[in-house]
């Protein structure tokens, strides 16, 4: 088996995206076995991590603004019932303040 | 609103008898004058107004805490200052009773504030800070990866890249779908990585 056999085999086998696969496959087809070849898959495999990665801390990410909108959440809630008790509270007063001028 | 406000006022004026209440409170109102009646009901709707001025100007900026998202994480100690301004002022317009209660109420809500919102926001373990916290970190993370794998790669050092990675991710609160496409990106990770390897052996 010549060497790019053995490289198209590796990637053949490899447990990765399909998509991953053809574009290493596409770029063995064209250059054959260079000396740089293996680094230039490298290095689209290094993409394909940094993507994996980018992905792994976007969800840590996610989760933060998930717990933070929560906190959020029950702050805007007793501010609502805050904004009611006080509407209420001043609407009774000025009730009061009526019925004894009406009085008077 | 308006309605239930009526409602009240009629009730002010005394229990009316079954089926006649309006009847009846609109005979009140004869008898306290009809002039006198209107400029009652002026003074109590200017009132309310107030009162409902108030109650959107107290919380118009504290509401705004409430909304969710990174800019409102980064601009709520400024809108904690706006909230309590517009509080103050909205007490400001109010007089008598109704300005002595809503002042009461208002430290109250300060007190509050104080005690959740503003510990929460200003000390160094605040939700705020810690959601920057945690956002900086990830930025950092998937900097620091792509930055250094390449080295990593050259060093033989992807496998110990990568574990890196996993023990911060295992040291995270995620909730369980979360923890499960964490770990299968890692795994993900681990393929591309023996691949890369594979390639580096085959070409030795």
């Amino acid at each position: 088996m010549d060497k790019k056999q053995q490289i198209s085999k590796i990637i053949e086998k490899a447990d990765i995206t399909e998509e991953t696969k053809n574009e290493l496959l596409a770029l063995l087809e064209k250059e054959g076995v260079q000396p740089d070849t293996i680094e230039k898959m490298q290095l689209i495999l290094d993409d394909k991590a940094a993507d994996i990665v980018q992905e792994i801390t976007d969800i840590v990410a996610e989760q933060a603004i998930d717990d933070f909108n929560q906190e959020m959440d029950g702050l805007e809630k007793d501010v609502d019932a805050f904004e009611d008790e006080l509407n209420q509270k001043a609407d009774e007063i000025d009730l009061e303040e009526t019925r004894k001028a009406i009085q008077e | 609103m308006l309605q239930k406000r009526d409602n009240k006022i009629e009730k002010a004026f005394g229990a009316a008898p079954e089926g006649a209440k309006e009847t009846e409170a609109k005979k009140s109102y004869r008898e306290l004058g009809r002039e006198r009646a209107e400029r009652v009901k002026e003074k109590t709707k200017a009132a309310l107004e107030r009162s409902r001025g108030l109650g959107e100007r107290a919380v118009g900026g504290l509401k705004r805490i409430g909304k969710t998202g990174v800019e409102y994480a980064f601009a709520v100690p400024e809108l904690l200052k706006d909230a309590g301004k517009a509080g103050i002022e909205g007490i400001k317009g109010l007089g008598g009773r109704a300005k002595d209660w809503a002042e009461k109420k208002y430290i109250g809500m300060r007190g509050w504030l104080l005690e959740n919102a503003a510990t929460l926001y200003f000390s160094n373990e605040t939700m705020a800070n810690v959601f920057r916290d945690k956002i900086k970190e990830a930025v950092e993370i998937s900097k620091d990866y792509v930055d250094q794998r390449r080295e990593a790669r050259r060093t033989g050092k992807l496998s110990e890249q990568r574990q890196k990675l996993e023990i911060w991710t295992g040291k995270q609160t995620l909730t369980p779908e979360r923890q499960n496409a964490v770990k299968s990106k890692i795994l993900y990770l681990n393929n591309v990585d023996k691949a890369s390897n594979q390639l580096k052996t085959a070409a030795a």
